[in-house]
């Protein structure tokens, strides 16, 4: 399963596993919120540019596997929200997406949100990548005030704390700092090795700027942070 | 054809070369809990920005890399050593095999 382009905020891609182990040919599968108030039609995923990084986890631990995106983009202050398509999804092409609301962190917006059990309690945690600046949050209230704070990039956890159901997160928890000037564009976490331990794989980039064609390139790597222990 | 309910993973790619080297950490990393310093695994500048999962692509039960990049065109980096010391092959594009993993004509 792929996320949406840029152009395209509401479709994530699915590669499905035939019976001979192949891939089989892209379904595309669209999201839409629920139905707002009588008379309203159905609203699609804002018209943002969008990097949805689709998980699927069984999310509410129901025994079905859930469909949840992360929109790092967000419009109007959806970025600290996920969606969350309840399954069972095999067949759909055409999903109802509920709201998840994540706790804000102050001074940072999430980039980008991966999905994984971070402490080995058996249930799933949330990790996110932030972008941090001091005094954005009064920038972002008040268009008319700046800051000059520098940005950095970061990756907080969210335990869940949920005995059963749906997560219920806890204030995040900070596990790394990217180094000046690389900036952080997304992340997985991987299994690192023995003892089910789990590292992260970022993904940085830095100078954005255009060549001579006059398109964007950018100096962009994949580093692998080894957890300790 | 029927399909199996197992579904594939994420899917993004780039290409470049797979290395493992010290990552340049320009100034000192702090509020680094519990990592070793990064090692670089992947230099993707020719692609723009990356955005990697992993996954059992081929079926043979390793791990392979796969990374989106800024093209739309997926690319996979077999896994030809284990899943404890992973070995990457040049990568190859996922639309080589399947035609609609390229995306990069997707329009809303």
């Amino acid at each position: 399963m792929s996320g949406s382009n840029c152009c395209r905020s509401d479709m994530v891609h699915l590669f499905l596993r035939k019976n001979d182990g192949s891939l089989a040919a892209r379904q595309d599968l669209l999201f839409k919120l629920p139905v707002k108030p009588p008379g309203a039609e159905p609203d699609y995923l804002g018209l943002a540019r969008a990097v949805t990084h689709p998980h699927l986890v069984d999310w509410n631990r129901d025994g079905h596997t859930d469909l949840v995106v992360g929109h790092s983009e967000g419009w109007a202050g959806g970025e600290w929200t996920l969606y969350v398509c309840a399954g069972p999804l095999a067949g759909k092409t055409e999903l109802t997406a509920k709201a998840f609301v994540l706790p804000a962190v102050p001074d940072a917006r999430p980039v980008y949100f991966g999905v994984a059990d971070w402490d080995g309690d058996g249930k799933v945690d949330l990790l996110v990548a932030l972008r941090c600046q001091k005094g954005s949050d009064a920038v972002r209230a008040d268009p008319l005030k700046q800051t000059d704070e520098p940005v950095s990039y970061a990756i907080s956890w969210l335990r869940n704390t949920a005995t059963k159901g749906e997560p219920k997160f806890a204030a995040a928890s900070p596990l790394l700092t990217l180094p000046a000037p690389w900036e952080l564009d997304g992340f997985t976490v991987v299994e690192g090795g023995k003892g089910g331990r789990l590292d992260i794989v970022v993904s940085v980039s830095k100078n954005i700027r255009r060549n001579m064609e006059g398109n964007y390139c950018v100096d962009s790597q994949l580093w692998l942070y080894r957890r300790k222990g | 054809m029927r399909l199996r309910l197992s579904i594939a993973l994420v899917l993004i790619a780039i290409g470049g070369t797979v290395r493992h080297a010290l990552a340049d950490t320009s100034s000192p990393p702090d509020r680094q809990t519990g990592f070793d310093d990064p090692e670089v695994m992947l230099d993707g500048s020719e692609h723009g920005r990356l955005y990697p999962a992993f996954a059992d692509i081929d079926g043979d039960g390793k791990i392979d890399m796969l990374v989106g990049n800024w093209h739309g065109r997926l690319l996979v980096f077999r896994n030809k050593g284990t899943n404890a010391r992973p070995e990457y092959a040049k990568p190859i594009r996922l639309d080589e095999t399947i035609p609609s993993a390229n995306i990069s004509g997707v329009q809303g």
